[in-house]
């Protein structure tokens, strides 16, 4: 395609911006100088996929390379696609505008489950089957990574590869490889084999599964000579590590429209429901020199005007006040703001706090995740009720009068006093606010409750747990919400359909790929966006290929049920997760990894073999 | 305190940059470009930029303007063009830096070229409809109601001529702080007397005071 095809396919389109590349440090090459072409997809539309960070690194990582070019891909919103259908215009990438099927490598980059439809969708669009099966040459090979591809089952048989953990260490040798092979003329089969030795890759269709009579998983087998289990890569030197100089700016205003600077991986929180805390283990931090000079260079790059500390837990960084002294010193200056999202609120100082109001006064947000001291300790969410109050009755003395609470429903061994319990933390703040003499005058408290339902994910310890049935989590709503006494309280939730899904395809064995494949075939796209979410036409999928979602979603498993990611290692061991387990059934809490090392087994994924030692 | 004047083109891809976005991506290539830039006062500093004519999103401009402010009075103007050159995205391109002199509010008229795909049948037709002595356009006012009127007088210059795949046509109108007519409605207004053409390309040139002298 060329510009003026585009202006063509722009007509009528809204937000144009979308579509057009052409940004600040986006990277042009010349292809006929180039040996791999990689086409980075994400399957959202650019406003959320040009705030992911992932996407980012591994941008600059791949077109570093002198013989590869790595362009953007985002998935076309409703009206874009009819016109790209009318047109017959493929899915296209941004810098170059060619056609998708014209690329050696299709990276999808999986964040939430209900993106499946639409990487079929892209790829559909550009005339590329669906199914790994149906491709046959070495081009167009369809990658993905992720978090999602930590039970990578029910995509698997779409894709040909996909890479478990970090991709700044398997995607330049997974790359070099490609390259060879490609100059070497292997065939598909070849490649896939050599590639399946490299950490962190695994090849789907190199693995076969079989069932038990009653749909669980009987056995995961290699079928030819693989690693078994197939092992995540890790970044072991944060410091060391490559991370981007720019980023591409946006034109258009786009979800995090600011620098993202990394300050480490991991979470040494141990919170059981927590996916992210426990694949992305073990926590391996930068210097706070570091994260200040890159953040420094983005911003001089890009000319943001913001820069965010990312990290699962920002607070818990053990130089989180050099960092801030350090940085300070030039954002002051170069009038920069920082912005410190998810920080956990039993880490905040006052001088902490001081400094960031010095910085940017945005909202309180706290993320207590359960209303009741025995729900936290079941979740592990070491967090008290008087370090939430003190720490409102801090930022209430400090001017602030909004407070935005997050709260997960349907945690197992959830109680109908536990869910009340949610309401009457929100009164006690509202009772701190009046009760405080120096509290912002002439101004009420408002307090937000926000409520998400709980989604068992693999790799936790509550893997093995049953989500709560849909009219379950509605009863639950409605009882929160009758039990509130105050309007200063305002509760608002997701849709608890698209949880249903979620929990579904995040605990899904292979037998899923065809359900995911019917659904788009009946228009499924944009899933995570309410708008378009049906849940009754999933229901007719699942009808029709004879299984059903309440197996996947509402079904406790046992201890000796083989889990359909069992072959996929992500660090932590099973056994560790029993016990964790087993532990929030007595509500009984584990310590930090700092505080004392719970035995996860993540260690073993670091050379030396330690999480903590000092630098 | 130093006033500086950027002249730049607004080509290719970058038309798609509406004219919010493209405030924004001027205050960061500011930024980008290390030049000390003059912020405003008070609770909210931000950095003063103004652009003389807001630019519809989709058109080209060869001749955009924006003024704005340095604080170190012994930067040159090379330097300032230099240093803004290397931080603008490829498809806006600088063309010159200077000391302002004149106010953006005396901007009365621009030029703009309009590029259509059409038949020779359609050419024609096209052609009839520019030369005659009505043009009926539809305006919705401000408060929402459409109104039409007979933009043909507010036409100050025109011209049409073939192109290999349909026509070129040239139009001077209004523009500015007192009337703005958006060349498109006169396309609009021909395409529902039923000539059929395809608009591929939008291009607004040359900027006028009152008197049609150059508006630099
Ligand atoms: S091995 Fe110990 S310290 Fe390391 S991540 Fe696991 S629990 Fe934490």
């Amino acid at each position: 395609m060329n510009e003026k095809q585009l202006t063509q396919l722009l007509k009528g389109v809204q937000k144009p911006g979308r579509y057009t590349g052409g940004e600040l440090n986006s990277i042009i090459k010349d292809k006929s100088q180039i040996d791999v072409r990689f086409a980075f997809c994400f399957p959202d539309t650019y406003e959320i996929g040009m705030s992911h960070l992932g996407m980012k690194i591994l941008y600059s990582l791949i077109n570093n390379l002198e013989w590869a070019w790595c362009e953007r891909v985002f998935a076309p919103w409703v009206d874009m696609e009819k016109n790209m259908l009318e047109q017959g215009v493929g899915t296209f990438a941004l810098e170059s505008l060619d056609d998708i099927n014209e690329f050696d490598v299709i990276g999808f980059t999986l964040q939430y489950e209900l993106c499946y439809t639409n990487m079929l969708n892209m790829l559909d669009m550009s005339g590329i089957p669906l199914y790994s099966k149906d491709r046959h040459s070495l081009k167009n090979l369809v990658v993905v990574g992720g978090p999602c591809t930590c039970n990578a089952e029910p995509i698997a048989d779409f894709v040909d590869v996909a890479f478990l953990g970090e991709g700044e260490e398997q995607m330049v040798e997974f790359l070099t490889l490609y390259r060879e092979s490609k100059l070497n003329g292997d065939t598909k089969e070849e490649f896939l084999l050599k590639a399946s030795k490299i950490k962190g890759v695994y090849v789907p269709s190199l693995y076969d599964v079989s069932y038990n009579d009653d749909g669980t998983v009987k056995e995961i087998k290699p079928n030819a000579d693989v690693p078994y289990p197939i092992t995540k890569a890790i970044v072991e030197d944060m410091d060391n590590a490559f991370y981007p100089e720019n980023f591409v700016v946006p034109y258009i205003q786009t979800v995090h429209d600011r620098a993202v600077q990394e300050v480490f991986r991991g979470c040494i929180r141990g919170c059981r429901f927590c996916q992210a805390g426990m694949i992305y283990r073990p926590v391996r931090e930068k210097s706070h020199s570091t994260v200040s000079n890159q953040a420094k260079c983005l911003c001089d790059t890009t000319g943001y005007e913001e820069v965010s500390l990312a990290s699962l837990s920002t607070s818990d960084y053990s130089e989180i006040e050099p960092l801030l002294n350090d940085m300070l010193d030039w954002t002051e200056k170069d009038k920069v703001n920082i912005s410190l999202p998810s920080l956990r609120i039993d880490s905040f100082s006052p001088e902490l706090l001081e400094k960031i109001s010095k910085v940017r006064k945005s909202g309180l947000t706290f993320a207590p995740e359960a209303g009741s001291q025995r729900m936290r300790d079941v979740i592990n969410k070491n967090l008290d009720e008087e370090t939430i109050l003190k720490t409102c009755r801090t930022a209430f003395a400090g001017g602030h009068c909004s407070v935005k609470l997050y709260f997960m429903l349907g945690l197992p061994t959830e109680t109908l006093e536990d869910i009340e319990a949610i309401g009457q933390l929100g009164q006690k703040i509202v009772d701190e606010f009046y009760h405080l003499e120096d509290r912002p005058k002439g101004k009420g408290v408002q307090v937000s409750i926000s409520l998400a339902t709980f989604v068992p994910k693999p790799h936790t310890p509550f893997q093995w747990m049953a989500q709560d049935k849909l009219q379950t989590v509605r009863d639950k709503q409605k009882h929160l919400v009758e039990s509130l006494t105050t309007r200063k309280i305002r509760v608002s939730w997701h849709d608890s359909d698209t949880s249903l899904l979620e929990a579904v395809f995040a605990r899904g064995d292979r037998r899923l790929s065809k359900i995911i494949y019917k659904a788009f075939k009946k228009g499924s796209r944009f899933d995570s966006w309410g708008d378009f979410f049906d849940i009754e036409m999933w229901k007719d999928c699942f009808d029709e290929a004879g299984l059903n979602m309440e197996f996947y979603a509402n079904r406790e498993r046992s201890y000796d049920e083989v889990m359909p990611w069992d072959h996929l290692d992500f660090g932590v061991t099973k056994s560790f997760l029993m016990r964790e387990n087993d532990k929030a059934k007595e509500a009984s809490v584990t310590p930090n990894c700092r505080q004392q090392c719970a035995g996860c087994g993540a260690n073993k994924l670091l050379c030396g073999g330690k999480c903590f030692e000092k630098r | 305190m130093k006033n500086v004047r950027l002249i730049y083109k607004k080509t290719g891809r970058s038309k798609f940059i509406s004219h919010l976005d493209l405030n924004r991506l001027m205050i960061r290539v500011l930024k980008r470009s290390g030049l000390p830039i003059w912020f405003t006062e008070g609770f909210n500093p931000h950095a003063f930029i103004t652009f003389a004519l807001p630019l519809s999103l989709g058109f080209e401009s060869r001749y955009d303007v924006m003024d704005f402010r340095v604080t170190d009075l012994d930067l040159s103007y090379e330097e300032i063009f230099e240093r803004l050159k290397s931080a603008l995205p490829p498809d806006i391109v600088a063309v010159k830096v200077y000391e302002p002199t004149t106010k953006p509010k005396i901007i009365c008229f621009a030029d703009f070229e309009v590029y259509v795909e059409c038949d020779d049948e359609n050419y024609n037709k096209l052609s009839e409809f520019l030369n005659g002595d009505e043009i009926i356009v539809e305006k919705t006012t401000k408060k929402k109601e459409v109104k039409t009127f007979n933009v043909k007088g507010k036409i100050k210059q025109f011209s049409i001529e073939k192109t290999e795949t349909g026509a070129k046509v040239y139009l001077c109108l209004p523009a500015g702080n007192i009337e703005n007519i958006n060349p498109t409605i006169i396309f609009d207004s021909a395409e529902k007397s039923g000539i059929e053409f395809d608009i591929t390309d939008v291009i607004r040139d040359k900027i006028y005071d009152e008197n049609l002298n150059l508006f630099v």
